[in-house]
């Protein structure tokens, strides 16, 4: 029996146009050009990500031969009855809910303030910004002496206003206090700039009009500028709830030595990040650091899906 | 309200925008602010709004002088080349925005809320977008949201309206359609009105009177048909009318206008000596005694525009339809000395 | 009498709200600059002025030797070299796997291509620091513990920049591909000879924050290295800290060294950082 010859099949076509207007070309070279980015993303995040979720899983594991024994829920209940997890997520949703606002609400004054100069302009951007590029690390061992308790300047200050010397690094309460001041300062620089680009997008001919229109400055800024900088602002807050969820360097260059152990006498200044961090690498409790990155990965992705949804919803007229 | 400016000047660093201007716009009346890029209108009709400090001189509105006021204590209305609505609010809300910002000159309260609406209806109808009332600017079309930027600038009754080049973004189909709801808007609301635009059609086609710049300095100051017709220089004289005014070098006897080849034009009496011819291409009209030779004929149907050379001038002019001639024929033209005018050869000044 | 009269626009709040504005701003520029000013005066004192109260706020002879002190301590020079070749490696492999991933997603139509698209993005969504367990068994596994490829290669395992540069990749006008594939053009050419000149800017951008990224990574160089071959600039700080004890001038002195070669990188390229922060940084 013959078979149809090939040339009847009918041939694809080689390219493809979608229906945006944009080429597609139908190629099996595709899948050389995606090869590297996906075993770089296989072995170094998808696949970790489900060992991740299944460690966590296991009730004994045994790390140096990564292999772990009865299947179930105890690591999370463990980690759910932990003290200390608990202080790490009440710190830090002391980051997120005071400490994270402030920054925010700092952020867009001072991009509202840059954006409505007309001279050094470029000055303040580049100072505000600076904080962004340099290390964490090596600016919160400065914090660290501002901070102390006989030497640093701080402390200095407040007593000048009669306010007797704190103990920022020692007393448990202050410690997340002295935490939440650094992690404003550090976050500021980034978040400016965003807001800056924000700023800047929008048309200044709209500014114009208001003034045509008498709104007076304090109108245009609630009327005007902060509605059409709306979606910035969530975008903004978006990402940095995510960052500061991460809080992680601060923690280490504050309170940590360089040979690890607890964040700060007691573990008082510990995050969620830090926590995961100590578990695995300074006390060995493989699966239990599996739980907590399995429930804060959880809440990381709710937030996201909540914020999409809800940026949907609210900010829709662009 | 009547508006006047007096030596009015706007320089930036070493260019001289406005170079002392004298004009006045009259009451009630559409004016055209006419001119190429970079004459000087845009920031004329800036420093208008308040939005542009001056450099010297004074703005009177009426018996005000506004040249230091605020551009909110003027009570303009602007429209802006690209509406610049405010994207977030409803066509409703940007209507009633500026009102929401004063207070009733009758009561010398704020508005209601429910008054405000009751305006903006009221002038939303005038421009006929009533029923897009809930929408948002991005929802609208651009010759929509044109009409938008206008209600917005009129509710308030400013006692001037002031509109920067609001047609230039707006398809040719549009154009000709806003071109008129802008004189009929003009005419209902009576609002002394200036316009912006660089297009002399435009210009000639809705204004009561056009003033025309050139380099930040005012050329002439007419109705469309003086301008036209009785233009004050070259520059002028150039800018009116599509397809343009073509020129001629020779001497003017008594009538006579010779080219240096020796051929002969006719041409106004009074003037002698050597001038600078200016011919508007319906001067021209078949069957006379000038022979030339057409070098290229574009049919527009309702007529046909022709180039020719007369010696080294490049001439076009528009004959009728019903003639056909063929680029390379040689036909015989007749000169109508009322579409001419004489020119100083250096200045460009009208003889 | 005719009032000689100023020809600006009257507007009286606006004099008080610029000096106003200029003065918070300046109260904020110092705010932002007090601790990296009081860290270089500090790197310059002798301990006994570093740490008197009331401060002493100027050194009186500049201790230059703090600075000869830290970098000898510990061995800066290599931690220097070893960031440097961290973050030009992390530029390169970043550069290689995104450009080539977002140009398959902005031109290929593949089987799978959706399934691929998506994975991408989950690793978008994970943060990288709750895959450090893992990574660490996997990088032991395959050698690469305290190696400058295990330093790299997790970090930079995110498909952010593919997607970003995708977006950029996307604008190419579909008529110049056509023009080209008339042409004879074959993909790779396209993408080396027009693609990747077009998107020029934004590649660079990738490059710059990938290598500032790479500069002050600290948690994964943390866990991974062992040795001062490998060691990183910001890892090695806090070993400084260790060795140094309490001497507060010869810890600033070390951050100094850290900090500058930055705070430079930062002056010279400052638009260009900011521009590609704001444009691709949502990364954070």
């Amino acid at each position: 029996m013959k078979t149809a010859p090939k040339t009847a099949r009918k041939p694809k076509p080689r390219l493809i146009e979608m229906s945006d207007g944009t080429l597609r070309v139908r190629s099996g070279w595709a899948y050389a050009y995606i090869l590297p980015g996906m075993l770089l993303l296989l072995l170094f995040t998808i696949y970790p990500l489900v060992m991740v979720l299944r460690t966590a899983f296991y009730q004994r594991y045994v790390y140096i031969t990564n292999t772990g024994t009865g299947f179930g829920l105890s690591s999370f209940t463990w980690v759910l009855k932990d003290p200390t997890f608990w202080m790490a997520c009440k710190n830090t949703l002391i980051l997120l809910l005071i400490a994270l606002p402030i920054t925010l609400i700092l952020a867009l004054g001072f991009a509202l303030l840059i954006n409505s100069i007309k001279k050094l302009q470029g000055f303040f951007q580049t100072v505000y910004f600076l904080p962004y590029v340099t290390s964490t690390i090596a600016v919160g061992m400065a914090f660290l002496w501002l901070f102390h308790t006989d030497y640093g300047y701080i402390n200095f200050f407040l007593e000048l206003f009669g306010i007797p010397a704190q103990k920022w690094l020692t007393d448990p309460k202050l410690m997340i206090v002295a935490l939440s001041i650094f992690s404003v300062w550090n976050g500021l620089a980034f978040k400016i700039l965003l807001f800056l680009a924000g700023l800047q997008k929008i048309n200044k001919q709209v500014y114009q009009a208001a003034r045509i229109d008498g709104a007076s400055p304090a109108k245009t800024l609630f009327r005007i500028t902060l509605p059409l900088l709306s979606p910035t602002t969530w975008m903004v807050t978006l990402v940095s709830i995510i960052y500061v969820a991460r809080t992680f360097n601060e923690v280490y260059s504050m309170f940590v030595s360089f040979a690890g152990g607890t964040a700060g006498s007691g573990n008082a200044a510990i995050t969620v990040m830090y926590y995961i961090y100590w578990m695995f690498y300074d006390q060995g409790k493989v699966n239990y650091a599996a739980a907590a990155a399995i429930l804060f990965l959880i809440v990381i992705l709710l937030i996201t899906v909540v914020q999409r949804a809800v940026s949907k919803k609210f900010v829709h007229y662009v | 309200m009547e508006v006047q400016v007096k030596n009015l000047t706007k320089r930036f660093d070493k260019t001289t925008a406005v170079d002392s201007i004298n004009v006045t716009f009259q009451d009630g009346k559409l004016t055209g602010l006419l001119g190429p890029s970079g004459c000087g209108k845009s920031t004329t009709l800036y420093m208008l709004a308040g939005l542009e400090s001056v450099t010297d001189g004074e703005i009177w509105f009426g018996d005000r002088d506004v040249t230091t006021l605020m551009p909110e204590k003027r009570n303009v209305g602007l429209v802006f080349q690209n509406y610049a609505l405010y994207p977030h609010m409803t066509v409703r809300e940007n209507i009633a925005f500026p009102l929401s910002n004063m207070k009733d000159p009758a009561t010398g309260k704020k508005f209601s809320r429910a008054a405000r609406n009751a305006a903006a209806e009221e002038i939303a109808k005038l421009v006929q977008i009533e029923t897009m009332l809930d929408r948002k600017p991005g929802q609208l079309s651009g010759g929509q949201q044109q009409r938008v930027a206008i209600a917005r600038a009129l509710v308030k009754k400013p006692d001037v309206l002031l509109l920067d080049e609001p047609l230039s973004n707006l398809d040719a189909r549009l154009r000709m359609e806003m071109r008129s709801e802008i004189r009929r808007i003009q005419q209902e609301s009576k609002v002394t009105t200036i316009f912006v635009t660089h297009d002399q059609e435009e210009a000639m086609s809705i204004t009561d009177e056009i003033v025309l710049m050139k380099h930040g300095v005012v050329q002439q100051i007419a109705d469309a048909h003086t301008m036209y017709l009785d233009p004050v220089n070259t520059f002028v004289a150039s800018f009116m009318g599509n397809p343009p005014i073509s020129y001629v070098v020779g001497t003017a006897t008594d009538g006579v206008f010779t080219l240096n080849d020796g051929r002969t034009l006719p041409c106004k009496t009074g003037v002698n000596g050597k001038v600078r011819m200016g011919i508007r291409p319906e001067a021209w009209s078949l069957g006379g005694d000038i022979g030339v030779t057409l070098t290229d004929v574009e049919m527009r149907g309702q007529d046909q525009v022709v180039t020719f050379q007369l010696e080294n001038h490049t001439i076009r002019a528009i004959l009728g339809a019903e003639e056909y001639v063929a680029p390379g024929q040689t036909v015989g033209l007749r000169l109508s000395v009322k579409r001419c005018h004489l020119f100083d050869c250096e200045t460009g000044a009208r003889l | 009498m005719k009032q000689d009269k100023s020809h600006q626009i009257q507007d009286r709040r606006s004099v008080f709200l610029t000096a106003l504005k200029y003065v918070l701003l300046t109260i904020g520029a110092v705010v932002m600059l007090f601790p990296f000013l009081w860290m270089l005066l500090t790197s310059l004192k002798t301990l006994p002025e570093a740490i008197s109260i009331p401060p002493k706020w100027m050194p009186s002879d500049p201790q230059w030797k703090n600075y000869d002190y830290a970098w000898n301590l510990v061995p800066f020079g290599m931690y220097f070299r070893n960031t440097i070749w961290v973050g030009i490696l992390s530029v390169v492999v970043t550069l290689v796997f995104s450009i080539l991933g977002a140009y398959a997603f902005s031109i290929f139509s593949f089987p799978g291509r959706n399934v691929c698209f998506y994975l991408f993005m989950l690793t978008m969504m994970v943060p990288s620091e709750i895959l450090i367990i893992q990574n660490y068994v996997t990088c032991s596994k395959l050698g690469l513990l305290d190696t400058f490829s295990g330093i790299v290669l997790p970090t930079v395992a995110n498909g952010f920049y593919i997607f970003m540069l995708q977006e950029y990749f996307m604008q190419t006008p579909p008529s110049l591909f056509k023009a080209a594939k008339v042409d004879g053009c074959s993909n790779l050419k396209f993408l080396i000879k027009v693609v990747i000149p077009m998107n020029i800017n934004a590649i660079v951008t990738v490059a710059i924050l990938t290598f500032i990224t790479a500069w002050n990574s600290f948690m994964w160089p943390l866990i991974v290295t062992m040795s001062d071959e490998h060691t990183l600039l910001s890892v090695g700080l806090l070993r400084f800290r260790q060795a140094s004890s309490s001497n507060l001038h010869n810890q600033m002195a070390a951050a100094c060294i850290v900090l500058l070669p930055m705070v430079l990188f930062y002056i010279i390229f400052r638009k260009k950082i900011m521009e590609g922060v704001a444009s691709g940084g949502t990364k954070g």
